[in-house]
């Protein structure tokens, strides 16, 4: 077995990484390069747990090779802060105790940043919808989706982003 | 024990070299929806994968009046750049929004009995599977691509390149049975694709999962449609032959016994979303 040296762009950051044949995206991200803000759960794409975005798309990064994304634009959760402010997402699951393990909330504010990214003023069901992969075994999720339609009315009224 | 060789080819040439090379001995993926976690799980250890996602095979082309989609495709993609509700009703339903951004419809021709809700949909379009070698090339009907529970035609040095579908009839019903809320396996699911003349079926194409070892066309429903009215009396007796002609696996999601029950309820809820006008 061979490692490959690629070049991956994580949160506006180019690093150099030597990867396995096939090594999933999730696996260089916590345990090479110590982005361990993206969890692994099921490692099925089940869960949604690892979801980071690609290119501004939701993926779960269990499922797809670091190799597959060399060159493009990775954001995890921690991406999303700037100057120490966080996002008006994550202040929204802060503000909403829309996380109370937190193992889920990377993935579900990757999947909702992806959402309020295309639609800013999503419906009750769209937001179901858009989350519908993103699994959370403490919360009920009523905090979650009350988070994320306060996080788009924050965003729409010019709070940030 | 990991993988030991990863091929991104960046040509079809040079994938069909490959796959002349190696034969079964190289897996071919996709999305990797499939290969990825029975990876990760532990279930199987390929010594060398092939993955296709750089062969440019993910493109739509309607230019022969036909509907062609690449095999690598994502169902992200078919929702985005296919006008057909068919088509993209059976991609939102395979699976969540960041597996749609992965999974392909090449990929789901390949998957276990109850992975197939995709092709589910392309059976009622008469769909053909272009497999191609270093030396010949083939179309086959996806009613012949399957041989059995995960086999098909696939000879061991050709690739599933591109799907060939006809145009979809304006009559359409898409309709998935889970255990729990989607994103979730397939207990049985069913597309139906109905050509009416005054009220009269003239052509029928009912595709089934969870009806047998693959996703099968129910041509004993589909004779007893064609012809007639989608009458109550019509319906149910199409929903019998076809529960009759089944043979559904039996998994932890559902017996088959139960499979059995619940195609003919789903299939007389699809025709009956059909006579009412309705569309997938």
């Amino acid at each position: 077995m061979s490692l490959k040296t690629i070049e991956l762009t994580v949160n506006g950051k180019d690093v150099e990484e030597s990867v396995r044949p096939m090594e999933s995206l999730q696996s260089v991200l916590r345990d090479k390069l110590g982005q361990t803000d993206t969890k692994i759960g099921c490692e099925q794409g089940g869960c949604g747990s690892c979801t980071v975005l690609v290119d501004g798309e939701p993926v779960v990064s269990c499922l797809l090779p670091a190799e597959e994304v060399a060159g493009e634009e990775i954001t995890t959760v921690e991406g999303l802060t700037e100057n120490g402010e966080l996002h008006p997402l994550q202040e929204a699951f802060f503000d909403n105790f829309a996380a109370q393990c937190g193992y889920c909330t990377p993935g579900m504010i990757m999947t909702s940043k992806a959402l309020i990214d295309r639609n800013s003023n999503p419906s009750e069901d769209e937001i179901k919808d858009a989350l519908s992969g993103n699994i959370c075994r403490c919360t009920g999720y009523e905090p979650i989706i009350e988070a994320v339609d306060m996080a788009a009315s924050e965003l729409t009224s010019g709070g940030g982003d | 024990m990991s993988v030991e060789e990863y091929h991104r080819p960046g040509s079809l040439d040079e994938a069909l070299a490959l796959r002349a090379e190696h034969g079964s001995s190289i897996t071919v993926v996709s999305g990797g929806t499939l290969t990825m976690p029975a990876i990760n799980e532990g279930h199987i250890f390929p010594g060398k994968v092939m993955d296709l996602r750089s062969l440019d095979l993910d493109f739509v082309d309607e230019s022969y009046g036909d509907l062609t989609l690449g095999a690598t495709l994502t169902y992200s993609d078919v929702i985005d750049q296919v006008d057909d509700p068919l088509l993209t009703t059976a991609a939102e339903h395979c699976g969540s929004w960041a597996v749609r951004n992965i999974g392909t419809v090449g990929g789901n021709l390949f998957g276990p009995p109850t992975v197939g809700d995709f092709a589910t949909a392309l059976l009622t379009r008469d769909a053909e599977v272009h497999l191609q070698s270093e030396d010949d090339e083939r179309w086959v009907h996806l009613t012949d691509f399957y041989t059995g529970p995960g086999t098909n035609v696939l000879e061991d040095d050709e690739i599933l390149t591109e799907i060939r579908l006809t145009a979809a009839s304006s009559d359409t019903a898409y309709l998935k049975q889970t255990r729990n809320q989607e994103p979730a396996p397939s207990v049985v699911t069913v597309a139906a694709n109905v050509e009416r003349d005054n009220g009269s079926v003239s052509a029928a194409r009912i595709g089934l999962n969870g009806a047998g070892p693959h996703p099968v066309r129910a041509v004993e429903a589909e004779q007893i449609v064609e012809g007639n009215e989608l009458s109550d009396g019509t319906i149910e007796e199409a929903a019998d032959a076809a529960t009759e002609a089944s043979d559904p696996p039996k998994d932890a999601l559902a017996s088959d016994w139960y499979r059995k029950k619940m195609i003919g309820q789903h299939l007389s809820k699809a025709l009956a979303q059909v006579a009412n006008g309705g569309h997938a």
